[in-house]
């Protein structure tokens, strides 16, 4: 590579924004122009993107980074608008449920709403939960642009440099929103035969022996286990995917993450993500499907959130897939025992009978694990669609057959990338610095040390010194204590602790205090000399 | 592997066959005590007897069926009876003391003499007692006399109690059914509309990847051509 010479600066830098985006985990396209280039990089499915121009300046090269298609991410509150028209017209128009309801026995107001929702709630929950996704997933894309225009200079200017990832609460609430309808969905099949219209309701009622209100209050409850399991164990699936890509890209965090340490870590933040994945699931179906929750059933819901979230963990630990083996597990022994409850309470007929079909629903959703590997082969790190009940952008995004770099490579080009730098460095021979803050690190008193070293050092050379010639500076400081024999071993000691100064990462200095004096009495000598 | 699959299929075979052998419980059956006939009269004209056959002990958390013979023995030419309605209630000797069961319609209208109108129901023992007896109620009406009237008669008659017998072996599994179909099919549908949408990323991979495969032995049969 150090044989293309004829680069220009604007493709140099053009190229160094595609690793450097590429490390932040997006895909790349890059549009060439003859004074100016732009580096496109797409982070997640749908049109997540961001753009870096790169422009050749008479001062050197420039660069702007914007975020693109921002509007993209509010179409996440088409689903949310969608409900909200229908409860509008649920509220308004009832007749059209009726009428639809009379002659399918379904009335579809009912079953996407539940049987008896609170309107006013609704219009206030919908909202809002929806702005919060739209709100984080926006910050999150802010954020990202802000650290990659930060680390750009540093990274263009061949200095030292990392990657950093938005917070990773950021990532959970965008997962949760997925989550989030994908239990709407498990609740609209538990609750839906309560939603039928009476001439098929009371036949139903009938059939189990069971008055209403006693299957309602018992579907309730096995949906309350239902959701906090479900939702635990899931998210916990999403959250792993999310840290083992992260991990991946930050790559400071993952080499300082002690086992032990960053699995309690891990822990607390699911418990934490999961927390709030159950306070969205409790507002929006209080008003819908769970209208009698008791406060002990929320507390219920909670714990059994945060304890299958963090068994759902461990399961992921051990292999992925169990944890869809755990759930069908629940599924099947949960309804073992209601089949017993059922022998004196037939109210949980319809759950069991639920229950069965909901084993199958597991089965199916396990297989979607195949797109996130298929996904990821194609650069796009995005498990939460594999939750999605709409999964339109994934499908859009795969089908488009666009020529895009991946991360896959990137290590590797980084790698060369320094390799030309350490090159032209040595060729154009430019001054060493050494930075005066790594050295004032390593113990009290360093910095004055080498100040002291630098002193004495231009007393007796004059002009440019190189690191090759040191060795013989030293023996010429020592020349010039010749007439004071005593103070030799001491700077030869001095000497040694200079050399480790200026090149040992990990010395640590001690007795500071003592070689500050040494080396002033030193440069004392040095003045009266010459 | 042949082995095996002979195994299975002995299996198989044992499960159908002991299926077949369990004796299964039968349901209609329809032996029991005759209570004595009791005399009704609607108004001065219309005569009617009606006796009731059903076990004398009844097992606990068994079906057992009542049926219920109403016979019109007088009915004036021209003229008819109706059945309103029956009904049962458990009498038991201890708190709640009676138990109403649900009242049947028949609405059965009788137009000649010597007629028999036969009601059939199933019942389950009541809990918690060991002898109770039944209360049937039967309203009635005829042309002549069109105004409802009550009549009531017990089971069993002139003997005390019917006994309730607590088998040791309660059945403690009640396995549910399917909800009729009316039901069932409505939610079914919405199960599979709601599988499809959830699995479309799984059978979207499913899809490329069969695509990809055709392709791959597309280009292979070329190659060797």
């Amino acid at each position: 590579m150090s044989e293309k010479e004829t680069t220009t600066p604007l493709e140099r830098g053009t190229r160094k924004m595609d690793v450097l985006m590429r490390a932040f985990g997006m895909r790349t396209r890059i549009f060439r122009g003859s004074s100016r280039s732009v580096v496109k990089g797409t982070r997640k499915i749908y049109p997540y993107e961001l753009n870096a121009t790169v422009i050749e300046t008479a001062r050197g090269v420039g660069i702007r980074i914007q975020l693109e298609k921002l509007w993209y991410t509010f179409l996440k509150f088409i689903p949310f608008l969608i409900l909200i028209i229908i409860s509008l017209l649920s509220y308004f128009v009832p007749n059209i449920g009726d009428n639809i309801a009379s002659a399918t026995g379904v009335n579809p107001f009912k079953l996407v709403l539940g049987s008896e929702p609170g309107f006013i709630g609704l219009w206030v929950v919908l909202p809002i939960l929806g702005l919060i996704f739209i709100g984080v997933e926006i910050l999150e894309r802010i954020i990202r642009a802000r650290y990659i225009q930060d680390r750009m200079p540093r990274f263009l200017s061949g200095a030292e440099w990392e990657i950093a990832e938005p917070p990773i609460v950021l990532d959970t609430v965008s997962a949760s929103s997925n989550l989030l309808w994908f239990m709407y969905v498990v609740m609209i099949l538990i609750f839906a035969p309560l939603s039928f219209s009476d001439w098929v309701y009371t036949k139903f009622l009938e059939v189990y022996k069971v008055e209403s209100s006693a299957i309602f209050n018992t579907t309730t409850l096995i949906s309350i286990l239902d959701i906090a399991i479900l939702s635990g164990m899931l998210f916990s699936i999403l959250y792993l995917n999310y840290e083992k890509f992260r991990g991946s890209l930050d790559r400071k965090q993952f080499r300082y993450d002690v086992m032990v340490e960053s699995q309690a870590r891990q822990m607390i933040q699911i418990a934490t993500g999961t927390s709030i994945l159950a306070t969205f699931e409790l507002i929006l179906f209080y008003f819908m499907f769970w209208n009698n929750i008791t406060v002990i059933q929320v507390i219920i819901f909670y714990v059994l959130t945060v304890a299958s979230s963090v068994l759902g963990t461990w399961l992921f630990w051990q292999k992925e897939n169990y944890i869809f083996i755990a759930l069908s597990i629940w599924f099947f022994l949960s309804d073992v025992v209601m089949i017993f409850l059922n022998s004196n309470n037939p109210s949980y007929s319809w759950m069991i009978i639920c229950h069965l079909f909901l084993i199958l629903f597991i089965i199916g959703i396990s297989f979607n694990r195949y797109l996130e590997g298929y996904l990821a082969k194609k650069g796009v790190y995005e498990p939460s669609w594999i939750f999605n009940p709409f999964p339109f952008f994934a499908f859009v995004t795969l089908f488009k057959k666009k020529k895009v770099r991946i991360t896959k490579s990137v290590d590797k080009e980084l790698e060369e990338i320094r390799d030309e730098e350490m090159v032209t460095r040595v060729r154009e021979r430019e001054p060493l610095t050494i930075d005066a803050n790594k050295i004032k690190k390593k113990g009290k008193g360093a910095d004055k040390i080498i100040q002291y070293y630098q002193k004495i050092l231009s007393r007796i050379v004059i002009g440019e010194f190189s690191i090759l010639s040191i060795t013989t500076l030293n023996s010429q400081i020592l020349e010039f204590l010749r007439e004071k024999k005593e103070l030799v071993p001491q700077t030869k000691e001095l000497f040694t602790v200079i050399d480790k100064l200026l090149w040992e990462d990990n010395y640590k200095l001690q007795n500071g205090s003592k070689y500050v004096k040494f080396a002033e009495q030193i440069y004392e000598i040095v003045i009266k000399m010459r | 592997m042949k082995f095996s699959k002979s195994i299975i299929s002995l299996f198989v075979l044992t499960a159908i066959l002991s299926t077949l052998t369990i004796p299964i419980e039968v349901v209609g059956e329809e032996t029991g005590y005759t209570s004595p006939t009791n005399f009704f009269q609607i108004g001065g004209d219309t005569n009617f007897t009606a006796y009731a056959v059903a076990p004398l002990s009844w097992e606990l958390n068994k079906q057992v069926n009542l049926t219920l013979y109403i016979n019109v023995t007088v009915l004036p030419e021209g003229s008819n009876m109706s059945i309103i309605s029956l009904s049962y209630r458990y009498n038991l000797p201890i708190p709640p003391y009676t138990i109403h069961k649900p009242t049947s319609t028949p609405n059965v209208m009788v137009t000649e003499a010597n007629q028999q109108v036969v009601d059939r129901k199933t019942f389950r023992a009541p809990s918690d007692v060991e002898e109770f007896n039944i209360t049937i109620k039967i309203i009635a009406n005829s042309s002549s006399h069109p105004e409802n009237q009550v009549f009531e008669m017990e089971f069993p008659g002139d003997l005390q109690y019917i006994e309730v017998e607590d088998t040791s072996a309660n059945p403690i599994i009640s396995l549910p059914g399917f909800p009729e179909s009316r039901t069932f099919w409505r939610w079914i549908l919405i199960f599979f509309v709601a599988m499809i949408i959830m699995t479309l990323p799984a059978s979207y991979v499913a899809f490329v990847k069969i695509q990809q495969n055709l392709r791959n032995r597309k280009k292979k049969g070329a190659k060797k051509k």
